[in-house]
């Protein structure tokens, strides 16, 4: 995967910050692959429980991360019990890899 | 009274203006958007509704250009007008911070995050695209004051009267209907 360990704690500490420490995230897309280059980060972020204000938190989530590791496309994908499955969610969930 | 102005200057008062009429269509649409409860049924009627549609495009348009416009233009050329050499995107919004023109930099990220959010997920999400709604509706309020301080800036900071800047802004929602 091409993300630096300090900026995956980052993102770890990040997400827990504001969905929670239940919060599992995962990264999945072009960044999982070592031999691309470039790319957004694409976050799958899972939650155990029904969350109240998922937008309101997914766009604190993504402008406090590019304060911290840099102004960067980041593409933040959040689930929790009651969000419809979509194949999407399927892939980034089967393809990600644990943060 | 009113500094002689250099090029800078000129630039930035000329954004100064172009904002501010994007302030003014903003808040035009944000009065006749939400003059209506948005529901999910709501957004799902718009299919039907190619007007109230056009509305909400309109809207998310002009959320969108205010915010480019400032961040991309009027920052940039505000810190120039001050002698002051504008870089990245967020050194210029934490600076902008700092002046106390802006009160967050994080929350300015989170407008951006929000309209490619409503631009992307427009017609597949009904309930994102209500609870973006919600939150757009906020920070327009944000953008509209954020512009009304840098106003304020450009007459204490750089001695500009108000005969030469635009009129301040009035919050969509607390005035009267703004008129184009």
């Amino acid at each position: 995967m091409r993300l630096s360990q300090q900026t995956q704690q980052i993102i770890r500490e990040t997400v827990h910050e504001i969905f929670g420490i239940e919060a599992n995230v995962k990264l999945f897309g072009s960044r999982t692959n070592d031999d691309a280059r470039g790319g957004d980060i694409d976050l799958l972020v899972e939650l155990p429980t029904i969350t109240a204000e998922i937008e309101r938190k997914t766009i604190q989530l993504t402008a406090r991360l590019q304060l911290r590791i840099g102004d960067q496309p980041i593409d933040i994908l959040v689930l929790d019990p009651s969000t419809p499955r979509q194949s999407i969610h399927e892939q980034a969930a089967m393809t990600g890899i644990n943060l | 009274m009113t500094p002689t102005l250099g090029l800078p200057g000129a630039r930035f008062l000329h954004t100064l203006e172009i904002v501010a009429k994007e302030g003014k269509h903003l808040s035009y649409s944000w009065s006749r958007l939400f003059n209506q409860p948005i529901d999910v049924e709501w957004v799902t009627s718009l299919e039907q509704k190619p007007n109230i549609a056009e509305q909400l495009e309109a809207f998310v348009s002009r959320f969108g250009r205010m915010q480019d416009t400032m961040a991309d233009k009027l920052f940039p050329r505000w810190l120039l007008a001050l002698a002051e050499v504008p870089a990245s995107q967020i050194e210029t919004l934490n600076r902008a911070e700092r002046l106390g023109v802006l009160n967050s930099t994080e929350r300015w990220l989170e407008a951006r995050n929000l309209r490619n959010r409503l631009v992307h997920e427009y017609m597949t999400h009904p309930e994102k695209l209500v609870e973006d709604l919600a939150l757009a509706k906020d920070y327009s309020l944000m953008l509209i004051e954020t512009f009304n301080r840098l106003r304020h800036d450009a007459m204490t900071r750089m001695g500009h009267g108000k005969e030469g800047l635009p009129a301040d802004l009035p919050l969509p929602g607390q005035a009267q209907e703004p008129v184009i």
